[in-house]
């Protein structure tokens, strides 16, 4: 297994979120569609932290990452919730409040 | 005149009368004082041209003048007063009357003046007042075209006019008569040049083109071939009108004028003359033989008598011609007005009769002399003495213009037989087909019955009545001046004529004339003249038995007179549409110029105004490409811009469709963008 | 004083008064008609006085000193650098050839104020644009700046346009915009010769100053301008010092022409394969033929006789033919006397058919008005032939051509107006016999019929005789004109006399009857106006017909000079070698 492999889940997983994020129009797929996004960069960090032994900031970054993203998820289904009590929907189409 | 309230009409014209009676008796004393005294001219300068001789107007003087001068005025005098009886009823008495006056001065005007461009200038004037005494009766179609045709056929001639004094101007610079003739006398030919004494130089045909020309505007006034169609139309007019006018002193004008500038003509312009002349004066008496109209036959008469005085400049005879311009004026006005006296009495028994018919028509008259002796005495003086007969004026006048062609006849074809013995010869066969149609016309008036008369009416010739004093005692007046014991002591021979013996021929001065010319004319014609005068009388008296034989009364002619068509065959259809001559001038003249005019006046609907208006349409059509590549190419480009940054606007805006993931998309298509420029 | 601004009054009185009636309010529209009449009657007065105190010796022509009554005002004046300076002055100033113009302008102006006093329909606009005409046509005689000719030139074209477009007949659309074009066409053409000429003449006098010759202008003394001729052809002038100039009497001097210029007088220039000078010539015959105007280019003229109400009618064949033939005397034939006589052949032959072809139009001619207009062009033909006869006696007729043939084309077309305000039809055959309905209006027409076709007596007549005696000694004299051309020119006397006493016949003569449209009881007599418009008319036309010298002494000397600067000019001849 060399260290490539891991780089290439970590951009198939990027490149899953990222077509997720900017594909699907409801919001809720979209925030996991960041989550994948956030994966791929733990798998990078963890990925990265084997080839040096003697520090594991990368590892730490990441349980660090997770952390955050489970606070972030939770905000952001708040968020959403209270989006979609407004707006009834939950279609980001729909929602163009930043239309110009 | 014409402005003289209406009710003095009957004063303003005895006025006008007596003024031209006291110009009559002033005319009388100035040829007493003049006659055979030196020459009377003055002169004042008119106008001026810079670097050009001054230009003058003034008065010559001369003997014809002075003659002329007491003739205009006793006829014109003569003429008014008959008018005043003549025209009474006439609502434009006093128009009339005006233009009498305006006649008379400008025919003074040009006996007396003293250079050709005043002449030319009263001669228009004379037509003018022509024209407008012809229109006289306007409301009357005919009168109005005959009016109209006077004038024109006379610019027609007026033309030739101006050309000879062109030609006469650029060589010499003068049209002082006397100046020319002097300036002409100092100008020579050589080698078929025309040099002035100024030093201007022409080819020496414009000397005859000159004297052609002169003769053009004389052929105009005189009525002379080809130019003679306006005259019988211009009959129209009142009769004291056609006598005065249109028989005594206008239409002489051009002869008086040929007589003036006689010194300055060349040998051909002659020739072309007495040629014409004697044409005319054989086609005008055949052209009177077949007429119906009394004055028509007194126009025909008149155009061949012109024809005669003309013939007569041309052969050098310029004393006769001028002799029998004076003793034709009072007999041939005699005629006209006795012509008239005889319609007005016409026109009265017509009033009496309610009766409608031609009072001109000679098919209604007959037998007059018994109820107009005055009339008849007038008539029968006067025709005597234009047929010639000893005794009478025309006799003597006639007889020394033929005898003067026939001398000139010898001396041009140089004794041999030569075309010019033509020109007498027609001018003794005239002197046959004369007396034949003034016999006719003297039988048909005044003797045999009345056929109007015994046609139609209850009322016979008695109710015919001789015309009013006035009329009768002008009459008189001028038949008496129609014997030939006025004129010349010995009936027989003019030379015994005082007036022949006082108007000397003067001498040819144009160049290139043979100088012995007219010495020989002169002394052959002395020789001749009782041969000439035998040939006539023979001439007479063949003339006389035919119209006898044909017109006496009782004769199939005179009986079948009043239900007689126009014309019965070809002959007299010949003569009586004066040789088809208007056809001639509608076919060859006035149909083309009208059809040209036509035709120009179509080309310039269809042609020029069609190419403007095709230039402007064309031009529209340009302005219309233009102004679509203007909004297409020029606005075009002006629009596509503004499109162009509003396709962009929108696009752009697009993007910020308030979408978050075309955000994220284009944030991230940024960085790839980014990164990509970084690694390469 | 008076004298010193005598022709600035008479231009800047109309322009003003038309500014006045402009501002003037609505409730005051029958006033306009007075102010212009009294306007037209103050400009006969300064006429009068220029008539009275013209001196008869002063030549004028080519000679700037012996211009009268000169005014001179410095206008445009600036720095083109590397082309010298531009100079264009308010000069005016009249002589012999001019001041017969001016003073026929201002007589036949009158007449159109006093036969425009029924017009109320749009009164204000009428009148205020008939005193910048009136204006604008004093000033082109008047002008001897090339520029401000021009300008005055241009500004004729316009309150015409108008006047004929909204105050015209039925078709007035189509005959004011052909006008228009057709005007305008000669316009341009006359442009580009002006700006040629500009190109090519300096002024001398301002040259002069410049170089430090002299003071000021007023100390150039004629040494001095020689002096500066002959550095100009040495070619001595420093470009930047040349003072190009649109004076039209210095253009007339061959030594002021800057060598190798496009009108270069020392060496044939070539435009478009032709000799610059001869094209110019061309070009200046063709602008003035159309104002003239001449067969063949002559095809708005009947059309906007026809469609323009009466006192338009009037000006137009009185006044704006003439400026036409005076814009070619002074400009074509004191310019460019070269192209003048290279083309006097083709001149006088247009002159010729103008006279034939025009009398022929009026022989066809069905409607009266039309007659008129064509028999225009038929005597304006007689005005080219003399001119085209370079001879004292041809010119003289000419001017007195133009002289007379502005008083009784006025009359005649004041005639077709009487008959067309009663009964609003213009076609011969509808009358008849109106002797009898109308006869002291018949008496008029008789009269100026007569006077027209060149009766003796009228003014016409001596026109027209000097213009055939001078065309037809120019073959002796200077071999311009063949002699068949003034016999066939002679040939159009007798075709005015048919049509004349044709229309007389048919009109006038007979038993009276109206046909087609026309009222018979609406034909009465004419009235005291009329009457107040035809004599005067009649007394002129008679007085020059009895006294020529009353013109001919105005412009003896005048003429003299030019046929003399004509004949004998100092311009190279153009021919191509």
């Amino acid at each position: 297994m060399t260290i490539e492999n891991y780089f290439i889940l970590s951009a198939i997983l990027f490149c899953i979120g990222m077509a997720v994020v900017i594909t699907r129009k409801n919001a809720i797929v979209v925030l996991m569609g960041v989550e994948l996004i956030l994966n791929a960069a733990n798998v990078n960090f963890v990925a990265i932290s084997r080839l040096d032994n003697v520090q594991i900031e990368g590892q730490f970054f990441s349980l660090f990452v997770i952390v955050v993203a489970a606070a972030e998820a939770a905000v952001a289904l708040a968020i959403i919730l209270k989006v979609y009590k407004y707006y009834n929907t939950t279609n980001l189409n729909e929602i163009n409040q930043l239309k110009g | 005149m014409a402005i003289s309230p209406e009710r003095f009409r009957k004063a303003a014209s005895r006025a006008s009368s007596g003024l031209i009676l006291l110009g009559a008796l002033l005319s009388v004393y100035l040829l007493q004082l003049k006659w055979s005294g030196p020459d009377f001219h003055t002169r004042l300068e008119w106008f001026s041209i810079e670097g050009l001789p001054r230009l003058t107007a003034g008065i010559l003087l001369d003997d014809s003048a002075a003659l002329m001068l007491v003739v205009v005025n006793i006829i014109s005098f003569l003429v008014h007063t008959y008018s005043t009886a003549y025209m009474h009823d006439d609502p434009g008495y006093r128009r009339y009357f005006s233009f009498l006056g305006l006649f008379t001065f400008s025919m003074l005007g040009i006996v007396l003046a003293d250079n050709l461009l005043v002449v030319f200038i009263f001669w228009e004037l004379v037509g003018l007042s022509s024209y407008l005494l012809i229109s006289h009766w306007y409301d009357k179609e005919s009168a109005a075209k005959a009016a109209k045709k006077a004038f024109v056929v006379n610019r027609i001639g007026d033309v030739g006019f101006l050309t000879g004094l062109a030609v006469l101007w650029i060589q010499f610079k003068t049209f002082d008569l006397e100046a020319l003739e002097a300036l002409m006398a100092n100008s020579s030919i050589q080698n078929g040049q025309w040099t002035s004494f100024l030093g201007y130089s022409l080819n020496a045909d414009w000397l005859t083109i000159a004297g052609i020309g002169l003769f053009l505007g004389a052929m105009g006034k005189s009525a002379q071939f080809p130019l003679q169609v306006w005259l019988p139309d211009a009959m129209e007019g009142p009769t004291p009108v056609s006598a005065l006018i249109h028989a005594a002193t206008m239409v002489a004008a051009g002869v008086f004028l040929m007589a003036r500038v006689f010194v300055l003509l060349d040998i051909n312009a002659l020739t072309f003359m007495a040629a014409i002349g004697a044409v005319t004066a054989f086609m005008g008496a055949v052209a009177a033989l077949a007429q119906h109209d009394i004055k028509k036959v007194l126009a025909y008469s008149t155009i061949s008598q012109l024809g005669y005085m003309l013939m007569g400049i041309g052969v050098g005879a310029y004393d006769a011609a001028l002799f029998h311009l004076f003793t034709h004026a009072f007999f041939k006005a005699c005629l006209f007005l006795a012509a008239g006296a005889v319609i007005y009495a016409l026109h009265e028994y017509a009033h009496k009769t309610n009766a409608h018919f031609d009072a001109q028509d000679m098919r209604n008259m007959g037998g007059l002399r018994k109820r107009m002796p005055f009339t008849f005495f007038a008539y029968l003086v006067s025709t005597l003495a234009l047929i010639g007969i000893p005794f009478f004026s025309g006799f003597l006048s006639k007889d020394a213009i033929l005898s003067g062609a026939y001398a000139w006849a010898d001396v041009m074809s140089q004794e041999a037989l030569s075309w010019h013995y033509i020109i007498p010869d027609l001018g003794f066969f005239t002197v046959v087909l004369t007396a034949i149609y003034m016999f006719r016309q003297l039988f048909l008036v005044f003797f045999g019955k009345l056929r109007i008369a015994s046609q139609d009416q209850q009322a016979g010739l008695q109710a015919v009545k001789e015309v009013p004093p006035v009329m009768r005692g002008v009459l008189v007046v001028l038949g008496v001046m129609s014997f030939g014991i006025i004129w010349s002591v010995n009936p027989f021979d003019q030379s015994y004529s005082w007036f022949l013996g006082t108007i000397e021929v003067p001498t040819i001065v144009s160049p290139g004339f043979v100088v012995d010319w007219q010495p020989r004319l002169i002394e052959l014609s002395l020789r001749n003249h009782l041969e000439v005068m035998a040939i006539s009388m023979a001439m007479i008296v063949a003339g006389g038995v035919v119209a006898w034989y044909l017109y006496r009364p009782g004769s199939k002619y005179e009986r079948t007179y009043y239900k007689r068509p126009a014309t019965m065959n070809k002959l007299q259809a010949l003569s009586y549409n004066n040789w088809y001559l208007n056809d001639f001038f509608n076919v060859l003249v006035k149909k083309p110029v009208t059809a040209v005019a036509q035709g120009l006046t179509r080309v310039e609907k269809q042609v020029i105004d069609r190419a403007i208006n095709a230039f402007a349409v064309i031009n529209v059509i340009i302005a219309h490409a233009i102004s679509w590549i203007d909004r297409a190419v020029v606005d075009g480009f002006v629009n596509f811009s503004v499109f162009f940054a509003g396709r962009v606007g929108v696009m752009t805006k697009s993007l910020q469709g308030g979408k978050i993931q075309s955000y994220i998309l284009i944030a991230i298509m940024g960085m790839v963008l980014m990164i990509l420029w970084i690694i390469w | 004083m008076l004298n010193d601004y005598l022709l600035s009054t008479l231009i800047f009185l109309p322009l003003t008064a038309a500014v006045i009636i402009a501002l003037l309010p609505q409730p005051a529209k029958q006033f306009y008609k007075y102010i212009a009449l009294f306007v037209c009657f103050v400009q006969l007065i300064l006429a009068g006085v220029i008539y009275f105190g013209f001196n008869h010796n002063l030549q004028g022509v080519r000679e700037i000193e012996s211009f009268q009554y000169t005014e001179f005002t410095p206008w445009i004046n600036f720095e083109l650098a590397s082309l010298g300076k531009l100079s264009a002055n308010y000069f005016v100033g009249v002589d012999g050839l001019s001041v017969t113009m001016v003073l026929l302008s201002v007589v036949v102006l009158l007449i159109g104020v006093v036969s425009s006093w029924n017009i109320t329909e749009k009164a204000k606009g009428y009148f205020s644009l008939y005193l910048v005409l009136n204006a604008a046509i004093i000033g082109c005689f008047v002008a001897l700046d090339f520029l401000l000719f021009y300008l005055f030139f241009e500004f004729m074209l316009l309150p015409m346009y108008f006047l004929i477009g909204l105050w015209g007949g039925p078709r007035r659309d189509y005959a004011s915009i052909k006008f228009f074009l057709y005007t305008l066409l000669g316009s341009v053409l006359i442009l580009i010769v002006m700006i040629m000429l500009y190109l090519s003449v300096v002024d001398p006098a301002a040259t002069a100053v410049e170089l430090n010759l002299a003071s000021n202008i007023e100390n150039v003394s004629p040494d001095i301008v020689q002096q500066v001729q002959d550095m100009l052809l040495a070619r001595q002038v420093p470009v930047e010092n040349l003072v190009h100039t649109f004076n039209m009497v210095y253009m007339t001097d061959p030594g002021n022409y800057i060598p190798n210029s496009v009108m270069d007088v020392q060496v044939v220039r070539e435009l478009l394969g032709q000799p610059a000078r001869l094209l110019a010539f061309l070009l200046l015959f063709i602008g003035f033929a159309i104002k003239i105007p001449v067969v063949p280019v002559h095809t708005w003229l009947p059309d906007a006789h026809v469609e323009a109400p009466t006192p338009i009618s009037v000006v137009l064949a009185g006044v704006l033919l003439k400026v036409g033939a005076y814009g070619l005397i002074r400009t074509g034939y004191l310019i460019i006397p070269d192209g003048a006589i290279h083309y006097a052949w083709w001149i006088g032959l247009f002159g010729v058919i103008s006279i034939i072809y025009g009398a022929m139009c009026a022989l066809a001619s069905r409607d009266l008005k039309k007659l008129i207009a064509y028999s225009s062009v038929s005597h304006m033909g007689f005005v080219l032939l003399g001119l085209a006869s370079l001879t004292s006696e041809g010119v003289s007729g000419a001017i007195y051509q133009m002289v007379s043939h502005g008083i009784i084309s006025a009359a005649l077309f004041l005639i077709a107006g009487v008959v067309y305000d009663r009964s609003h039809n213009r076609i011969i055959e509808n009358y008849s016999g109106l002797a009898s309905k109308m006869p002291k209006y018949s008496i008029f027409v008789i009269i100026f019929f007569f006077a027209s076709m060149g009766l003796p007596g009228f003014s016409g007549f001596i026109a027209e005789v000097f213009v055939l005696l001078g065309s037809f000694s120019s073959s002796v004299v200077n071999g311009l004109i063949p002699r068949w051309m003034t016999i066939l020119a002679a040939t159009g006397l007798i075709l005015s006399a048919s049509y004349y006493l044709w229309t007389i016949q048919r009109m006038f003569f007979g038993q009276f009857f109206t046909k087609g449209p026309v009222e018979a009881n609406s034909l009465t007599d004419i009235n005291r106006r009329e009457y107040l418009m035809f004599i005067p008319l009649f007394v002129l036309a008679l007085l020059l017909g009895i006294f020529p010298g009353l013109i001919l002494d105005l412009i003896n000397q005048s003429v003299s000079l030019f046929v003399e600067t004509v004949n004998n000019h100092e311009f190279k001849i153009p021919h191509n070698n």
